[in-house]
């Protein structure tokens, strides 16, 4: 029986990987399992995978707080998925203030129907999200989901997105949550808002681990009725460097996370 | 008055003896109620029904083409009378036999005839047919037909005493001389078997409103065996529905408790659906959520299932492509399970109201689902821009803010930075004292944008700074 394996290959020379969905080298960025949406920022599109967030998967970003600017670094992404063909509109749980009609617009988030999820108990919340995952339907769903969410229900989200593959869903959690453990394979940190841009960390990606935060726009909101017509002022449209070639004697320490 | 039809008939004609079981004396009431029920389930296949004593008739040449031809009709509705006998049942409940012929009366005659071919397609098979039948069919061919006045008490007899063993032999006497002796009734009835008469039956009515009833054999708590028990009003349920193309928009479900000593009300539950619907499956799992939620005071003995509103069949249903009326749908789908498990008002959207306040600009009010032709134009409608920025979160009421000295608002412990000029709103004369606002973007120490105001002339506090809104 181990006589039949083939002759092990010549030191020195790795085979070359078969190529399979979901199989990545760890030290480069994976070719995109499904369909990705740009966010609207060239700076962060440059460093993620597939050029975007990823759509039918669970995308986290960490907030310090609700309201902290996280809409900033989303409308343009949103704006990207309601710009899609057959886009069904936008499902937001829990946020945390009502909602300006005015404001929505001028973030360019007007043109589909929002539905919005309030004051569901916690299990009812999750459901929700899974049935409207599971509803075929090219939504945008955004939950601000600041308690503790089990890692059972964090593994049926992905699940549940996997099974839409229009279907956006990024979940916004507190930053005590970067050390544990998550399905997502895209993780984001958005810092503190300490000046006229947002800083943003990048957890995990199926890729590279960056070792630099990213700096990006901020609207301001003298400028925001522009936005509707502009993509977010001159900063956008300013080219980024590609993403740092990383040396081959990296090593174990520059393998990805995941 | 000619039939609506320009084919021939096709009468296919259930003669159901048993319908009450073996049981005697008769129970009239039971009959004419699960006549009505079998009625309800083949209704789905022809909306021509005539109800007679032991059985009933059903004219398929209108809906022939619709299914696919004679044979698969006969098999589907064989189908349907397996399922209506339940199990053990044999083909038709009431060991029902059949007969298929151009005319009523002579599918009716051919269904009680003691043997030989039940199936003639064609007038002069079903004449030859006819003739050779014994008369001891008289009694059900006058049952067939309502009595007439002057009509002879007993048929049967009559005929023996005149030598006919068959209806064909009976039918060659003078038709003078039976007219005389049996009245017009005979006459006429046999000519309409032969189809030489016209035959008007009275057509059966579904009685309106649609309800089911069921008494459970045993009271039963448990809610997975009452959502199983339901299973058979669904599918009777989109019986009724599809040949009105009708679908269900509005359904009550109530659960009867056994009566104790003291008086213990019927549960009630209510499904009322954004998007109404007709497929069975889907209204067991909207009704199923409803009945996993509740909590049932005491076992149940009895299921009622009213269907208290219906809507006109959507036109858009079953189209080849995908297009914007099917997200519509899937949308009213959606919105309609998440209502059903988390009650309506927690799922809401945004409704523009005219105002020029900022908290009264928009309302959130439970989510429906709107038709397909109505939310286009809406969505068009273009939006007039506002003059000066505004936030995405707006707070519930505004949070007043103190000042300093020089006038100069305070959040968080540190001094908010105004940017921009500010914008005057003054409304609100019309309905309350009336208010003047100026609005600006601030800046505090930790480099979120808020939106404040200063309350010009409110009641007792001028010139007071107030957060309003965050930008996002």
């Amino acid at each position: 029986m181990f006589s039949s394996l083939p002759p092990a290959p010549a030191a020195g020379r790795a085979p070359p990987l078969p190529r399979l969905d979901g199989l990545w080298r760890a030290d480069r960025l994976a070719a995109p399992s499904g369909a990705c949406c740009p966010s609207g920022l060239s700076g962060l599109d440059a460093v993620l995978p597939g050029r975007g967030w990823p759509l039918g998967a669970l995308s986290e970003l960490l907030i310090p707080a609700p309201a902290s600017g996280e809409l900033g670094l989303l409308a343009p992404l949103l704006q990207g998925h309601q710009a899609r063909p057959g886009a069904a509109g936008l499902l937001w749980v829990d946020p945390p203030h009502g909602v300006q009609r005015d404001g929505l617009a001028a973030l360019g988030l007007a043109g589909l129907p929002l539905l919005l999820l309030r004051e569901a108990r916690a299990a009812d919340t999750a459901w929700a999200v899974e049935q409207a995952l599971r509803s075929g339907l090219a939504l945008a769903i955004v939950w601000w989901c600041m308690q503790p969410l089990p890692a059972l229900s964090l593994r049926r989200l992905h699940r549940a997105a996997q099974g839409s593959p229009a279907c956006l869903l990024v979940l916004l959690r507190p930053l005590a949550v970067a050390t544990q453990a998550s399905p997502a394979p895209l993780r984001l940190q958005l810092d503190a808002v300490a000046g006229p841009a947002l800083t943003l960390r990048l957890l995990k990606r199926q890729g590279p681990p960056l070792d630099r935060l990213l700096h990006l726009p901020r609207p301001h909101p003298l400028r925001l009725g522009a936005a509707r017509l502009q993509p977010l002022g001159p900063a956008a449209a300013r080219p980024v460097s590609a993403p740092r070639p990383v040396p081959r004697s990296a090593g174990a320490r520059r393998l990805g996370l995941v | 008055m000619p039939p609506p039809f320009s084919r021939p008939p096709l009468w296919l004609a259930l003669w159901l003896p048993g319908l009450s079981g073996a049981l005697r004396p008769r129970d009239p009431a039971a009959e004419a109620e699960a006549l009505q029920a079998l009625a309800r389930r083949l209704s789905a296949f022809s909306a021509r029904i005539v109800l007679r004593d032991e059985g009933l008739l059903l004219d398929l040449a209108p809906t022939l083409r619709l299914f696919g031809g004679l044979r698969a009709l006969l098999r589907r509705l064989a189908e349907t009378g397996r399922q209506a006998a339940g199990p053990g049942g044999g083909a038709w409940p009431g060991r029902g036999r059949w007969g298929l012929a151009p005319t009523a009366t002579g599918a009716w005659l051919l269904a009680q005839a003691p043997g030989g071919p039940r199936r003639l397609l064609q007038r002069h098979r079903l004449q030859q047919r006819l003739a050779t039948l014994p008369v001891g069919l008289l009694p059900a061919l006058r049952r067939a037909w309502p009595a007439e006045p002057g009509e002879a008490a007993a048929w049967q007899p009559l005929a023996e005493a005149l030598g006919c063993a068959t209806l064909g032999a009976l039918r060659q006497l003078p038709r003078a001389g039976l007219q005389a002796r049996f009245g017009p009734g005979l006459l006429r009835a046999l000519d309409r078997a032969w189809g030489e008469a016209p035959e008007l039956p009275d057509l059966w009515e579904v009685e309106d409103p649609w309800l089911w009833r069921l008494e459970l054999p045993a009271h039963e708590e448990r809610l997975e065996a009452l959502a199983a028990a339901l299973a058979p009003a669904w599918a009777a349920l989109a019986a009724w529905l599809q040949p009105r193309r009708r679908q269900a928009s509005r359904l009550m479900l109530r659960l009867a408790h056994p009566q104790r000593r003291e008086a213990q009300p019927d549960t009630v539950l209510r499904l009322d659906l954004a998007q109404a619907e007709h497929r069975p499956e889907r209204l067991a799992a909207l009704m199923g959520e409803k009945l996993a939620r509740c909590r049932l005071p005491a076992a149940v003995r009895a299921l009622r299932l009213d269907l208290l509103g219906s809507t006109a069949e959507d036109p858009g249903e079953g189209q080849l492509w995908p297009g914007p009326e099917q997200d519509l749908r899937r949308r009213a789908e959606l919105i309609d399970r998440l209502n059903a498990r988390l009650g309506p008002g927690l799922l809401r959207e945004l409704e523009a109201c005219d105002d020029h306040r900022p908290e009264r600009a928009q309302r959130e009010r439970p989510a429906r689902a709107l038709p397909p032709s109505s939310t286009t134009g809406r969505a068009r409608h273009a939006l007039p821009a506002p003059p000066g920025p505004r936030p995405l979160w707006l707070l519930d009421r505004p949070e007043a803010l103190p000042c300093d000295a020089r006038g100069q608002p305070w959040h968080d412990g540190a001094p908010l930075r105004l940017l921009g000029r500010a914008e005057r709103l003054e409304a609100g004369w019309f309905d309350s004292p009336g208010e003047r606002r100026d609005y600006q973007p601030a800046l505090g120490a930790d480099q979120r944008w808020r939106w404040v105001f200063r309350r010009l002339d409110g009641p007792g506090a001028d010139g007071a700074w107030f957060l309003h809104g965050w930008f996002g």
